[in-house]
């Protein structure tokens, strides 16, 4: 197995290739995986001056040609607001500037309605906003699209894995002879434990990508915890005490849309929210247990509670065991 | 003298028409009044008839009603009596039962006195797991937050 690592939009890029391939072909495909990512920080960064995304917001509302990728980008990111009913919208920029999660300012404060779309597109192909754009974790899964599609054509018949940080997307099987063998993907304590949650396999070709309040995150004056995922209805930090929802799908960047939506649901809803759409989704609640949806179970190889549990039971008699995880 | 004597009995045996004239008027007002007393009476009969029409089928409908009622307390007199030979014949089921149930309360208290002297709690022997440690199985990767 080969791995090729660099950096690529605030995170470390890692390519992880399944067994069959020689280093030269390997090192075509993680120039096409960079050259993927570098496309998409040129064109959706809040992070750099010069993106297309950053110039675009400091239109204030402006009309503007853009790249066939950020107008891309931005349809689907309108269609992922409507699709949650306002949970996903990229519009949070002047919240985020508010907490104290600046990154280059976009210099425009806007707050649009929630019922006014993302974009809009004029009769001669230019592009409005109604409001500042944060493309982060969509940016991000939309670049791994990208780099799977890509690398693909490089690495015809081998199965590889690309991890963005911890957003990751897979094709093929690690070892293609191996008509059983899945790529296993570990689920982050979200505590900072060394130990993962749990462990699951994911279907052939799938994503799976994880929001979090790990990183990102402050105690503010009054001891009220301040995150980066904000609740676009609120503009305030959301998720009513979730700390971390991780989501398998078949596309990263949607994906990377339902992490949101179920982690802006809260520990309430999100169990019947997950299962109504059928999504394969793990969740940490605030006090560290784990729950998942009955198709998560399915790809579930190893839960870390529930060993926990055996090795207890193990030793004494008659004492309530804490819970193992949860289908929820 | 035979003459003399005949004319004398003519004499007196015929009556004075004023009182044939009395007789048949009296009897001719006799029966007039004998016709309308009885016109008067039979139009009473009638009305007391009439009057007394609605009472006699209210009497029908209540003697009716009686015969009903006395169908039905037959009825009910025969249902009392299946109730009553039932109950009689589960009594014995019941009592048997309740003989079940106070082996079944025996043997419970019995099961509780010995459940009451195990102890609380067993420590059991250490055992080396066969497998290592239960950890986390190897994986490719690991999703976490990254911060978009």
């Amino acid at each position: 197995m080969q791995r090729r690592e660099g950096r690529a939009l605030g995170s470390t890029l890692r390519l992880l290739v399944g067994l069959g391939d020689d280093a030269r072909t390997v090192d075509e495909a993680w120039l096409e995986v960079v050259r993927a990512f570098d496309d998409v920080d040129r064109a959706m960064s809040r992070y750099r001056a010069d993106s297309e995304l950053t110039r675009l917001n400091r239109r204030r509302g402006g009309a503007a040609r853009v790249s066939r990728l950020l107008t891309a980008a931005l349809a689907t990111a309108e269609r992922a607001r409507r699709l949650t009913a306002g949970r996903f919208d990229p519009r949070v920029v002047v919240d985020l500037e508010r907490l104290g999660f600046a990154a280059e300012p976009q210099a425009w404060t806007r707050r649009p309605t929630a019922d006014e779309p993302v974009l809009c597109r004029a009769a001669d192909g230019r592009i409005a906003l109604s409001g500042p754009v944060d493309l982060g974790g969509l940016g991000k899964g939309i670049a791994l699209r990208r780099a799977c599609r890509a690398a693909a054509v490089s690495l015809p018949g081998t199965g590889f894995l690309i991890d963005a940080g911890g957003d990751i997307v897979t094709l093929g099987r690690p070892d293609p002879a191996n008509a059983v063998s899945r790529w296993s993907i570990a689920i982050e304590d979200p505590s900072g434990g060394a130990e993962p949650m749990a462990t699951c396999e994911l279907p052939e070709g799938w994503a799976v990508a994880t929001s979090s309040t790990r990183i990102a995150r402050r105690l503010d004056d009054d001891g009220t915890m301040v995150h980066h995922l904000i609740d676009p209805r609120t503009g305030e930090p959301g998720g009513g005490g979730l700390v971390a929802v991780t989501v398998a799908f078949p596309d990263p960047a949607w994906a990377e849309v339902w992490t949101k939506d179920l982690f802006l649901e809260g520990p309430s809803g999100i169990g019947a929210r997950a299962r109504g759409r059928g999504l394969a989704a793990w969740w940490v609640g605030a006090d560290g247990s784990l729950s998942m949806t009955p198709a998560a179970r399915q790809l579930t190889v190893w839960v870390r509670s529930e060993v926990e549990v055996s090795a207890r039971a193990a030793s004494v008699v008659r004492r309530p065991p804490s819970p193992s995880a949860a289908i929820g | 003298m035979t003459g003399a004597g005949t004319m004398t009995d003519r004499q007196q045996t015929r009556l004075p028409a004023h009182v044939f004239v009395m007789l048949s008027a009296s009897t001719a007002v006799y029966a007039l009044v004998l016709a309308g007393v009885a016109g008067v009476q039979s139009r009473d009969d009638a009305a007391l008839a009439a009057a007394r029409d609605p009472v006699a089928r209210a009497i029908e409908q209540v003697a009716a009603g009686h015969d009903d009622l006395g169908d039905r307390l037959d009825r009910v007199r025969a249902g009392y009596a299946a109730a009553a030979q039932a109950y009689d014949a589960a009594g014995g089921a019941i009592t048997t039962l309740q003989g079940h149930l106070d082996a079944l309360a025996a043997a419970v208290a019995q099961i509780d006195g010995v459940s009451r002297s195990l102890p609380t709690s067993i420590r059991l022997p250490a055992v080396r797991g066969s497998v290592s440690g239960g950890g986390a199985p190897t994986t490719h990767a690991t999703t976490r937050a990254s911060g978009g």
